[in-house]
């Protein structure tokens, strides 16, 4: 259990899925991809785990897609693709519908 | 964090897409990735701990923020318009520097014994560098450093770090999410912190950058179409040029989005605006160097709700700086840093991610809490929506009241004679200072400095009635629009011989 920090980078340890801490809350979690926990480093192909979780829901985890809780206290932003799909204390993430963000240009 | 991770994203994204200049013969998302590994690649070998961009808005600008940001140093833009002496003061606090400037300038790099790259040469040198992979530093470096611009007092650097950009637009902008035809045309400054977060913004969302290197409102309007255009940013003085065109020559069909900020804009303008161009939403965006740029919008909806309205409040919405981001914070704080209510005016205190608050050489300047002193004064309605009266130091205290300059230019900018005003303390005997104004009127206006007077004193209390009005022809403004106070109070006293 970590807590996770906003601009944090995060590593899956079966995919090249990464992402990125955009939103956090102040308590420790669980966060994984795949079932495995994610990692503050990157990590090589030939060095990730194998595991059966993988393609266990569709979609994979997008890059530029945000990902969060159900009660939307945590937002992670993929920063890569990937096929493994995050999770938080074993609860799988939801998809952010992007909607109209404030943006000025 | 480093900005690459933004370059990374879109060239893995939308690698094939033309993120930068001409719809024929731009730069795509790849093609900026490899180009900023090479340029990475030659600062790195250069042993330079800054770069330095000397010159007008360019494809090379977003090339050198991106070959920096790579090689995990700051980019810092500097203001070619600036006097020998201020420039050269400028270059001194970077030694260790290398800078890409136009063919004009690199003699006042060389000068300073800084290598210098002519655009051209840098062009040329980085199509020769093979792109090879490099890993940007993670470390909470500088992105950008921003000299601000000095209007009352000696430039100071703005430290601008990744993580304050980053924030700003993983907070603002949804990746990819401009369309294959989307296409944003940028004319403002490149040493302005603006064309910073637009150019990480536009490239975030895959959306073309097209600069124009100088405005002018011909060129602006023949590139919009030409290019067509569907998003543009500008300051206020371009958009006031833009719409002194007659209606049929303000054509343009493919634009869907401006931006305007960095300055006040006149009512008049933006309703001319509004009018001239039903079909845009029109965005203000309201923001220091400091804050990285933009902390609060006022959108299309607030725009077409305060201008269709007969409601005086909602209306005056339209003046407003709209609300502030959601992950922005904002304190409306009297001289004791007490936290005023609803409605009053006080300073613009304001805390979020983006936010840098810091200067190069004197540190961070957030309070304990986090809040940093805009020194814009203003106030928050009852629906949040924040206007801003001005800035701090501009307030004129005549006989112990404190007077905005900014309220009673508004004033007279309503008048239909006034085409530009600026109103200035000057030093009185009696009153510590007294207001007096420069104006200048539209042409073939019959209005009188009396008239105008009067119409002043009509609208606001006598102490803030202007006792002296002038007439000039144009009004000091620096390049993003904003009034130079100090040269017009120079101009006044010098007039009153």
């Amino acid at each position: 259990m970590e807590r996770l920090r906003i601009g944090q980078q995060l590593y899956s340890s079966v995919d090249g899925t990464a992402v990125i801490v955009v939103k956090a809350g102040s308590v420790g979690v669980q966060l994984t991809c795949g079932g495995a926990l994610m990692s503050s480093e990157p990590i090589p192909a030939e060095r990730r785990a194998t595991t059966a979780e993988l393609h266990v829901r569709g979609g994979g985890t997008q890059i530029g897609k945000r990902y969060e809780t159900a009660d939307g206290g945590l937002e992670l932003l993929c920063t890569k693709t990937g096929t493994a799909c995050l999770a938080v204390d074993n609860a799988p993430l939801k998809l952010k519908a992007a909607k109209a963000l404030p943006a000025s240009d | 964090m480093n900005l690459s991770l933004l370059l990374d994203m879109a060239a893995e994204g939308f690698g094939n897409r033309t993120v930068l200049g001409l719809r024929d013969g731009g730069m795509t998302a790849a093609q900026l990735r490899s180009s900023s590994l090479s340029g990475a690649r030659l600062l790195r070998d250069a042993g330079a701990d800054a770069l330095i961009y000397l010159g007008v808005n360019s494809p090379n600008f977003a090339v050198s923020l991106f070959a920096a940001a790579r090689a995990g140093i700051p980019l810092v833009p500097l203001n070619y318009r600036l006097g020998d002496e201020q420039l050269a003061q400028l270059i001194a606090n970077h030694p260790n520097a290398v800078g890409v400037a136009d063919e004009q300038y690199c003699s006042r790099l060389a000068a300073a014994g800084l290598r210098v790259w002519s655009k051209q040469e840098w062009s040329t040198t980085l199509a020769e560098q093979p792109p090879t992979e490099l890993v940007a530093p993670d470390a909470d470096g500088t992105a950008v450093l921003i000299y601000t611009s000095g209007t009352t007092s000696a430039p100071k650097g703005v430290v601008i770090r990744h993580r304050h950009l980053l924030s700003y637009v993983f907070n603002t902008v949804e990746f990819g999410a401009a369309g294959p035809q989307d296409a944003a045309l940028i004319s403002v400054p490149p040493y302005h912190i603006a064309a910073v977060a637009n150019t990480a913004s536009n490239l975030y969302a895959g959306r073309r950058s097209i600069i124009l290197e100088q405005f002018n409102p011909a060129e602006w309007l023949d590139v919009a179409r030409r290019e067509q255009a569907t998003n543009a940013l500008v300051v206020p003085t371009m958009l006031a040029r833009i719409m002194e065109g007659a209606d049929e020559d303000l054509h343009v069909p493919t634009l869907r989005n401006v931006a305007y900020g960095g300055a006040a804009m006149p009512p008049k303008v933006i309703e001319r605006a509004l009018t001239a161009w039903p079909q845009v939403d029109f965005v203000n965006a309201y923001g220091l160097t400091e804050t990285s740029s933009t902390i609060a919008v006022l959108g299309p909806e607030d725009h077409r709700a305060a201008f269709a309205s007969d409601d005086q409040l909602l209306r005056a919405r339209l003046q407003s700086a709209g609300q502030v981001l959601p992950t922005v914070e904002v304190q409306i704080r009297d001289d004791d840093d007490n936290v005023l209510p609803v409605g009053s005016i006080g300073q613009i205190w304001v805390r979020g991610e983006q936010i840098s608050g810091e200067y190069a050489g004197s540190g961070s300047a957030l309070d304990e809490s986090g809040y940093f002193d805009t020194r814009d004064r203003g106030y928050l309605d009852s629906e949040s929506y924040l206007f801003v009266a001005g800035r701090a130091d501009d307030t004129i205290i005549r006989g112990g009241e404190n007077i905005a300059p900014a309220e009673i230019e508004a004033v007279l900018l309503r008048h239909p004679d006034v085409a530009d005003a600026v109103v200035v303390g000057i030093p009185d005997d009696e009153w510590g200072f007294r207001i007096e104004s420069a104006v200048v009127l539209r042409a073939a206006a019959v209005s009188t400095p009396p008239d105008l007077i009067s119409y002043v004193r009509k609208h606001l209390r006598g102490s803030k009635t202007p006792e002296r009005i002038v007439f000039w022809h144009d009004l000091p403004r620096n390049d993003i629009g904003k009034i130079v106070r100090r040269e017009a109070q120079a101009r006044l006293l010098s007039e009153h011989g």
